[in-house]
């Protein structure tokens, strides 16, 4: 695997001269120690990757020097075998044919490109000129280009792909996530990547398709604009089970900020809720984490100014349900709501990022809804939930499942 | 006399390449990204790290040279976008001229040295590189300045404490920029101890000196980086501790 990344990275034209110059230099010096030298690095540099984990190709990009290398010892052992048979001069223009060749190759490589690629451009600024029209704008990516969208056309923008992997899931989880949003941003854009057989398979959830372009010059798929025009009915729900505590106006703790700045080591607080020491937060996060009283009762109030995360120790089994809560954003607010994953002996195996939200800031009770999908991996057999705060106020109460 | 002006002929007829290929490769690579605009997921993300619209907790900090570079031309009132482009490109353009040096220290003649830095010039990845805001560059041209003088640490009969000394200074920067960097330091331990041991051209004196030398100014300069960019004292012993030290206990 990584060796097909070298030879990805290094440019396969190059990378197949540079292996024969390899062994045209091992063969040649033989007798010698400094190829078992650079043989010797060469091993210690793969076996460094190896040992760290390749995520892309362009971990082994050094390779390309060495490769460039190869080519020259490759290229001396061609010159020399050329005035072995050939006169110097047919020698001398063979040896530069074959240079030129190899320029030209790594010319077309780079100059040869499809012009579709720059149709993500002309998508991102259309949503530039038609978001002017509203006060506040989201975008909902499923094309995981989250942080391509959000630096082109400086709007919000959340990702959604993941809690939509087919065509079933997303049926049951963009209605949730319109629903929410639509309470939130007055126009809402949904960024979507269609096979051109599908295009326009969103309109079924009340979108209407505003632009699409084509990703390459094959026509075969297509980036999709889409805009949210009717609002989706809130939904009827009602409670199956209530989180222990998830009702913070129950508890009897006197209203009361409880860890503030450092002081927030990881105790339990209003009881079953507790600071996730795991997950991390900056000494200097300048958090607030406590129970004050909110619209109804008490409500759980965080606070920082990095991301601080506050867990609900239960393990609940992994069903399908929908997680409802209610929020009240006293600033600009990022949030985040995420499950922890623990197997059947309850040993943790993973996190999963359920929804992240930008909240602007609305004085007005809102609900919040989102969907808990069923896994069949053991290792995902029961799940906690965790509230995260990345940076913000705000204010959480009546934490429930229901059913829609 | 004579040849004097065949020596003065070389170096002119070295530097006019030398200047061309910085210029072609600059054109190549500015004409690739007058083709193909779009930044990449990590250039916009790095781009929006500089502005100041998305901040990473410091365990993301792994490299937090292309970040401060971009960051200190943000705060200088410059478009974060263009000064990225703007410096890989100049880098990218650089690095024919490195891999020009390096062909040279390793005995190529001076045609093929001159090939090396035309392959290195349009060669498609690192153009794609260039075109981009990606730490590949900058870490890519550190790295090369480290196999150059690596190169001549080899090739020096009596081995000069300011190579080894610039060796630690370009290891610095290219960790500080790729984290990956980290294996030059020890290819260098390799280097010189192959040197000392195998080879017997270097005693066991000059190869303490050595070592010491681009240990300290390795320190010095990953420390500066560090206290510079990430402005937290205990950043650089949180950073070895979790990158290096503990990735070799459990490669042990």
């Amino acid at each position: 695997m990584i060796l097909l990344d070298i030879i990805k990275i290094s440019y396969e034209v190059i990378a197949l001269i540079a292996v024969m110059g390899l062994c045209v230099f091992l063969w040649n010096r033989r007798s010698q120690k400094l190829p078992w030298l650079i043989l010797l690095i060469l091993l210690l540099m793969i076996v460094w990757r190896t040992v760290y984990g390749m995520n892309t190709s362009r971990y082994s990009s050094i390779f390309i020097f060495p490769a460039v290398l190869g080519v020259l010892i490759f290229g001396e052992f061609l010159e020399n075998l050329f005035k072995k048979f050939f006169s110097e001069k047919c020698a001398v223009r063979a040896l530069r044919i074959c240079q030129a060749l190899v320029v030209i190759a790594c010319l077309m490589k780079t100059f040869l490109f499809d012009p579709a690629g720059n149709n993500i451009l002309k998508a991102f600024d259309f949503i530039v000129e038609d978001s002017k029209k509203y006060s506040t704008n989201i975008i909902l990516d499923s094309t995981l280009n989250l942080s391509r969208l959000i630096f082109y056309t400086k709007v919000p923008a959340v990702y959604f792909g993941d809690s939509c992997g087919d065509d079933k899931k997303r049926d049951v989880v963009l209605p949730g996530l319109l629903y929410n949003y639509s309470q939130l941003y007055e126009n809402i854009y949904v960024f979507h990547k269609e096979e051109s057989t599908e295009r326009g398979g969103l309109k079924c959830f009340g979108l209407n398709l505003l632009k699409s372009y084509p990703v390459s010059r094959k026509n075969n798929k297509y980036w999709t604009i889409y805009r949210c025009e009717k609002i989706p009915k809130p939904f009827e729900n009602k409670t199956i089970k209530s989180i222990s505590n998830g009702d913070f106006s129950l508890l009897d703790n006197k209203p009361d900020v409880m860890q503030k700045d450092v002081e927030l080591k990881g105790d339990s607080f209003a009881k079953e809720w507790f600071l996730n020491l795991n997950d991390g937060y900056a000494d200097k996060c300048n958090a607030e984490v406590g129970i004050v009283e909110a619209w109804d009762g008490n409500a759980l109030y965080m606070k920082s100014d990095s991301d601080i995360t506050v867990c609900h120790q239960k393990f609940f089994p992994m069903q399908k349900n929908w997680l409802f809560f209610q929020y009240k954003t006293l600033q600009k607010s990022k949030f985040e709501l995420r499950i922890y994953f623990y197997d059947k002996n309850q040993q943790f195996t993973g996190v999963k990022i359920l929804d992240t939200v930008f909240f602007n800031k609305l004085d007005s009770l809102r609900d919040f809804i989102v969907p808990i999908t069923e896994e069949s991996d053991e290792k995902k057999s029961f799940f906690r939930i965790s509230l995260r705060l990345d940076w913000g106020k705000i204010l959480i109460d009546n934490v429930k499942f229901i059913s829609l | 006399m004579i040849i004097y002006l065949k020596k003065k002929v070389v170096v002119n007829r070295q530097f006019f390449f030398l200047l061309g290929i910085f210029v072609v490769a600059a054109a190549l690579r500015s004409l690739s990204w007058y083709c193909e605009p779009l930044l990449s997921r990590d250039g916009t993300l790095y781009a929006r790290l500089a502005s100041g619209d998305v901040t990473l907790p410091m365990q993301h900090w792994s490299s937090p040279l292309l970040p401060f570079i971009l960051k200190s031309c943000f705060e200088f009132g410059l478009n974060v976008h263009i000064c990225g482009i703007v410096l890989n490109i100049f880098l990218g353009s650089l690095m024919p001229i490195v891999v020009f040096f390096i062909s040279k220290e390793l005995k190529f003649a001076d045609k093929w040295a001159y090939y090396a830095g035309v392959l290195i010039a349009v060669h498609p990845v690192l153009i794609e590189f260039s075109k981009n805001i990606l730490r590949e560059n900058l870490y890519l041209f550190f790295s090369s300045m480290i196999i150059l003088y690596l190169i001549k640490v080899y090739n020096c009969k009596k081995n000069r404490l300011l190579n080894t000394g610039l060796l630690g200074l370009f290891t610095g920067f290219a960790v500080m920029s790729r984290y990956e960097a980290m294996e030059f330091a020890f290819l260098v331990f390799v280097v010189l101890l192959w040197k000392n041991f195998i080879e017997k051209k270097l005693s066991w004196q000059v190869c303490f000196y050595s070592i010491f030398v681009y240990g300290i100014t390795f320190f010095i300069t990953t420390a500066g980086i560090l206290l510079l960019t990430v402005n937290n004292y205990l950043a650089y012993f949180w950073y070895f501790k979790n990158f290096y030290l503990l990735k070799i206990i459990n490669l042990l």
